[in-house]
């Protein structure tokens, strides 16, 4: 099915959709079906999302409604005038506060947020954690998949009190851990991209981290 | 056309995946073109038993729901370019995917490799009936206990129901020296109740641990007895007439050729 320009744009805590005029309400449905679905980016998030109103009656709404719910039960859904959306240059330069989530993720446990994110805990090989920005874990990373600026951003980077995951990813850049070795025991690190690679530097030989 | 086999128990921990990874490794070294697809989703183990977890990108739901091309999920083994894993999913479960989806899956890598192994999660449920689909043969795995041979009788029945005739068995962990002293089950009872074709027999050998936890399955190793029993198993597959070798119990490899039909 050609793809009308369709988009949805995070903002400071919450994602909009733009439908154009001209969408039909079918697909706009198939539209929500495939980016809402569980297996998708956004499976398990929580967070608002506001659609620009092209003037749908109440069947029609309660339809889309359904269709996002029937997909993702977190997520709040605010149907608002196009004269209400606020020009992107008057959204002022603020951080979200970061989620920060106070447990371990085990084998096939997964969180994912569109901002910051904070775990106090462990993450178990076989657990994905993924964030749109940075990723900070008090607690050991043993395995599993850590993947920071998910959506492309390559200069989020990834903190672990012992960072020794499977596969660690920011933004499309991948790095694996070496098949012989183990890297464990190493103390506080912090990943980020370099050069188009992903480097891991000791946190506390950085300098900064003394400052 | 290649040949899609799935292996398969019904009780857990009985040496599955294991196999999987062994019998496609083997194949592998015989220079077939061989393919393991772990359907075991939400449990997925087979990437680790292989020492390639730290390359999945993509996986078979990935693949099911048109996320990725079927390449992209493919991952190929570092040690045998001819061999390749299609990983199961880890943060899903077994409704993630159904029957036709799997049966269209192996149909299409039917047409590249020579061998396409299925490795089953244990039970009967969804995920078993999800990796019988589009198979054309079974192996089923067993341990000389009470337990897994009443569950390999239940798999046998279960796959006659859908069309999976003459499956082989595997009777894995096998120990001589308990066995002698009659605190094992035998062959010879374990067959006559399952009543199919005997494809192997693997000796308990705690080497075995060592060669899963580090990835590497232990048919790479020429000195073990245990990768033997693997590469002969490979070489039945196929077609060869390996011998098993039953400690020179006779009566025994008489009766299992007879079974099997090659004397």
């Amino acid at each position: 099915m050609a793809n009308k320009e369709i988009e949805i744009k995070g903002t400071l805590d919450k994602l909009r959709v733009h439908p154009p005029p001209d969408v039909t309400l079918s697909e706009l449905k198939a539209f929500f079906s495939r980016k809402f679905n569980s297996s998708g980016f956004f499976q398990g998030v929580k967070c608002k999302l506001d659609i620009i109103d092209n003037g749908w009656d109440v069947r029609e709404k309660d339809e889309i409604r359904e269709t996002i719910k029937g997909n993702n039960e977190l997520i709040e859904i605010r149907f608002i005038r196009p004269e209400d959306e606020i020009a992107p240059k008057d959204i002022p330069k603020m951080k979200k506060a970061p989620e920060i989530i106070k447990r371990s993720f085990r084998s096939g446990q997964r969180v994912a947020v569109l901002g910051d994110l904070i775990v106090i805990g462990d993450i178990n090989p076989g657990a994905e954690v993924v964030a749109g920005g940075d990723i900070i874990v008090f607690g050991k990373v043993v395995g599993g998949l850590v993947h920071a600026g998910v959506e492309g951003n390559e200069e989020a980077s990834i903190f672990a009190l012992e960072l020794a995951p499977t596969q660690m990813r920011i933004g499309k850049i991948l790095g694996r851990a070496p098949d012989d070795r183990s890297r464990r025991g190493i103390g506080p690190e912090v990943a980020r991209v370099k050069n188009g690679r992903i480097i891991i530097e000791n946190y506390l030989a950085r300098g900064e981290g003394r400052r | 056309m290649g040949k899609s086999i799935v292996i398969t128990s019904g009780k857990g921990g009985v040496g599955k995946t294991t196999t999987t990874a062994n019998i496609g490794m083997a194949l592998a070294i015989l220079g077939r073109s061989v393919v393991l697809i772990d359907a075991d989703i939400g449990l997925r183990n087979l990437d680790v038993v292989m020492g390639l977890e730290n390359r999945i990108v993509y996986d078979l739901v990935d693949v099911v729901e048109d996320r990725c091309r079927l390449d992209q999920a493919l991952i190929k083994d570092k040690r045998y370019r001819n061999l390749m894993l299609l990983p199961a999913a880890q943060t899903r479960d077994k409704t993630a995917v159904n029957q036709e989806q799997i049966t269209k899956l192996v149909e299409g890598l039917r047409d590249e490799f020579d061998y396409v192994l299925i490795d089953s999660p244990a039970g009967i449920e969804q995920g078993f009936k999800n990796a019988i689909a589009g198979a054309q043969e079974a192996v089923i795995v067993t341990t000389p206990e009470v337990s897994a041979v009443r569950d390999a009788d239940r798999i046998i029945g279960m796959l006659e129901a859908e069309g999976l005739n003459d499956p082989t068995v595997i009777i894995n962990r096998i120990r001589k020296d308990m066995v002698k002293r009659g605190d094992m089950m035998d062959i010879d009872d374990m067959i006559e109740i399952l009543a199919i074709g005997l494809l192997g027999i693997v000796p308990d050998d705690e080497d075995i641990i060592v060669s899963t936890n580090k990835g590497e399955p232990i048919v790479l190793n020429n000195k073990s007895r245990t990768g033997e029993a693997f590469r002969n198993i490979a070489r039945r597959i196929e077609g060869e007439d390996i011998p098993l070798n039953n400690n020179g119990r006779g009566k025994i490899v008489q009766k299992i050729k007879r079974m099997i039909g090659i004397s």
